[in-house]
């Protein structure tokens, strides 16, 4: 029983769950408090070894792997789920196991089934799931296909491809917008806040020994962000759409704007962009004539709007209007361009980013998904 | 003592709780194995209502501590009433006492505000803890908490260290607004707390509105549930749907299809958007939960 349990610990992290040692001592010794039937086990072993809800359907599918219902075992059981409450209402499958519950994160591609059920590893890189290794590296959790989608250019993928990725990308972004939304203020730098260092120094007698520093408030900042979605960046602009989707606490509010000669108002669900308007994504790109209807709607731009562009500044030829980025950037809080180009082949052909450099609080390269994440963490750092 | 985790469960049963399934388990492992417990979840689906019904069915007190942004050791830990030192400072210097005297009550228990924390330590008996939406705070008492969850003693600068009598039942909620740090999530066991199943909410409105007609009941819970499936802004909790058959009951309403039920739709949600979702669908909902249930 224990050498099962230490299996199964193991497959638990090669699954990506991060079971540490602690948890597992935690979990032996509820085990031995709880006894080993197989609900209260199921319970158990989940509260020990489980810390985010999105990791339960992993857990329940290992878990009736490794501890199967024996045939008597499963139709009194079956019996039992039918009537029972919360997640064991649901249905189960007619070999006992449960049926995941349809979570944002699909299955994972790849499965490592270890030897009592004699299964077949069916992924090679099951083999290169290396704890060492993994935990060395700040993304700690991530599986090897993950990080393959975190590193990979986005110059090397089809549109197609993309459709695809799409549940492993959900995955990946709800788990980069956890590193986002904590980085909340240091606070010991900055503005003072005078108002609570002289309530503070009521304690010590009048005098200030302890000062205070204006916390810069997160939540107050609006988020604007304009995405090129020609087909030469569509690739980025999807990524950054994925990551932004996941990350509502950070920003106040948050706006999404597509653009190729327009610019259009767009939500993006499920990782599908839906347009607000008419989008015509085969037209030439023209910043000149989005900046000036932009501008004209100066209801979008306030002291607490943050702007972010994604796109490649390649603008066909067209005039640039850097003018209207500049007056964009008078009215609001910052403006922030990404530009997802490598950076050898900024200004050279018609790509004009040279112009607009000057009237952005600051012009970012990302050429794959960790770089936009780090830009994204700089922009956040800074600016929000 | 607790021996087994279904008298947990008769207990909290007793004190008006009615969990979901091995939900007693997750609470007897923290009992037994004196840690904190992390329960998150959506709001309204029970989580601080656990605390109250376990400090009941344990028979201790329970301490409260609501979190917010900014809050720090000062107002969740101790606080030096310094007011009143300077009172009786003041004091002391007109009758010309010396320092010796002075200083031996200055720093006394009497000018010790004890705030929840403190109060969890000093407790003559195990008292339940309840450290409610800790995502609201920020991540330096995040830290705090570790080390305190970790050692369950505070020193005291002018006093000394203070050790817990007996270690509290320690439980954390939170909405999920934000993640917790992964430090903290070690140290304590979890349990996520969602919308109770169907038989759940049953036996749940049951138990709080027992003047409602029971086909009334049966389809309340089937209309929730079915509203719950739909695309809102902010689902209807718990809490919710138990005032939404209070208000039928308190209307005297027999029967889903009465029209005041229409009106009454605002108990439950609390959005307009969500109202306006729920007013184009409303006939398909009362059908939905009308249809006789298939086993």
């Amino acid at each position: 029983m224990e050498h099962r349990l230490l299996r199964f610990f193991q497959a638990l992290r090669a699954q990506g769950l991060p079971v540490s040692p602690a948890e597992t001592i935690d979990a032996m010794r509820a085990v031995a408090v709880c006894g080993i039937d197989r609900p209260t086990l199921r319970a158990a072993l989940a509260t020990c070894l489980v810390k985010d809800v999105g990791d339960l359907p992993d857990f329940h599918r290992l878990f009736d792997r490794f501890f199967p219902l024996s045939g008597v075992a499963r139709g009194r059981e079956k019996r039992a789920g039918a009537s029972g409450d919360g997640w064991k209402s649901r249905r189960l499958s007619a070999d006992g196991t449960y049926p995941t519950r349809p979570m944002p994160g699909e299955p994972r591609k790849h499965e490592v089934g270890l030897t009592d059920e004699r299964r077949r590893v069916l992924s090679p890189d099951a083999h290169h799931h290396d704890p060492q290794t993994r935990g060395a590296e700040r993304e700690g959790r991530l599986s090897v296909s993950q990080r393959a989608l975190l590193y990979r250019p986005f110059s090397a993928y089809r549109v197609e491809e993309l459709r695809d990725l799409e549940p492993e990308l959900q995955r990946l972004c709800r788990f980069l917008a956890r590193r986002l939304s904590r980085r909340f203020t240091a606070a010991r730098h900055g503005q003072m806040d005078f108002p609570r260092t002289f309530r503070q120094s009521v304690a010590t007698g009048g005098i200030p020994c302890h000062l205070a520093w204006r916390r810069r408030r997160l939540r107050h900042t609006d988020l604007l962000a304009l995405c090129d979605l020609s087909h030469s960046v569509a690739t980025a602009s999807y990524f950054f759409l994925s990551l932004l989707a996941t990350t509502p606490s950070v920003f106040r509010r948050c706006q999404f704007f597509g653009f190729v000669d327009q610019p259009v108002e767009i939500t993006f669900e499920a990782g599908h962009v839906f347009p607000a308007g008419r989008l015509d994504l085969s037209a030439r790109s023209d910043y000149g004539s989005v900046l000036q209807t932009l501008a004209q709607w100066t209801g979008l731009f306030s002291r607490s709007t943050l702007v972010v562009i994604l796109g490649d500044a390649r603008t066909n030829r067209r005039p640039p209007r850097q003018d209207l980025l500049g007056q964009i950037r008078q009215r609001c809080r910052a403006v922030v361009w990404i530009n997802p180009e490598p950076e050898n082949r900024w200004d050279t052909g018609d790509s004009v980013i040279a112009r607009y450099a000057p009237h952005c609080n600051s012009v970012l390269h990302a050429s794959n998904g960790a770089e936009l994440r780090s830009a994204l963490e700089h922009v956040i750092h800074q600016h929000a | 003592m607790l021996e087994r985790a279904d008298q947990l469960r008769q207990r909290l049963e007793g004190a008006g709780y009615i969990c979901p399934a091995q939900l007693e388990v997750t609470v007897f492992l923290a009992l037994r194995l004196e840690k904190p417990l992390l329960v998150e979840g959506p709001a309204g689906a029970g989580k601080t209502q656990l605390a109250l019904a376990l400090s009941s069915a344990l028979g201790t007190d329970l301490i409260r501590l609501q979190c917010y942004e900014g809050l720090d050791q000062t107002h969740a830990l101790y606080e030096w009433n310094y007011h009143k030192q300077i009172l009786r400072l003041q004091t002391d210097r007109l009758n010309g006492a010396a320092w010796n005297e002075v200083q031996e009550h200055l720093f006394s228990p009497e000018f010790l505000l004890e705030r929840p924390l403190l109060r969890a330590l000093t407790a003559d008996r195990q008292a339940v803890l309840l450290i409610d939406e800790v995502d609201k705070a920020d991540e330096e008492f995040e830290a705090f908490l570790l080390e305190f969850l970790g050692e369950f003693q505070v020193t005291i600068p002018e006093f000394g260290c203070v050790r817990a009598r007996q270690r509290p039942l320690v439980i954390l909620t939170s909405n999920r607004t934000r993640e917790l740090s992964e430090a903290l999530k070690r140290r304590c066991l979890y349990l996520y707390l969602d919308f109770p199943s169907v038989e759940l909410e049953r036996k749940i409105l049951r138990q709080h509105v027992p003047d409602l007609n029971d086909v009334l009941r049966e389809h309340t819970v089937r209309f929730v549930h079915a509203v719950r499936q739909l695309q809102l802004r902010k689902h209807p909790s718990v809490a919710e749907a138990i005032d939404w058959a209070r208000a039928l009951a308190a209307l005297d309403i027999r029967e889903l299809h009465d029209p005041r039920v229409r009106q009454t739709l605002g108990v439950l949600l609390k959005h307009d958007e969500d109202l306006a979702t729920v007013e184009n669908r409303y006939p398909s909902l009362v059908a939905t939960a009308q249809r006789s249930p298939r086993n």
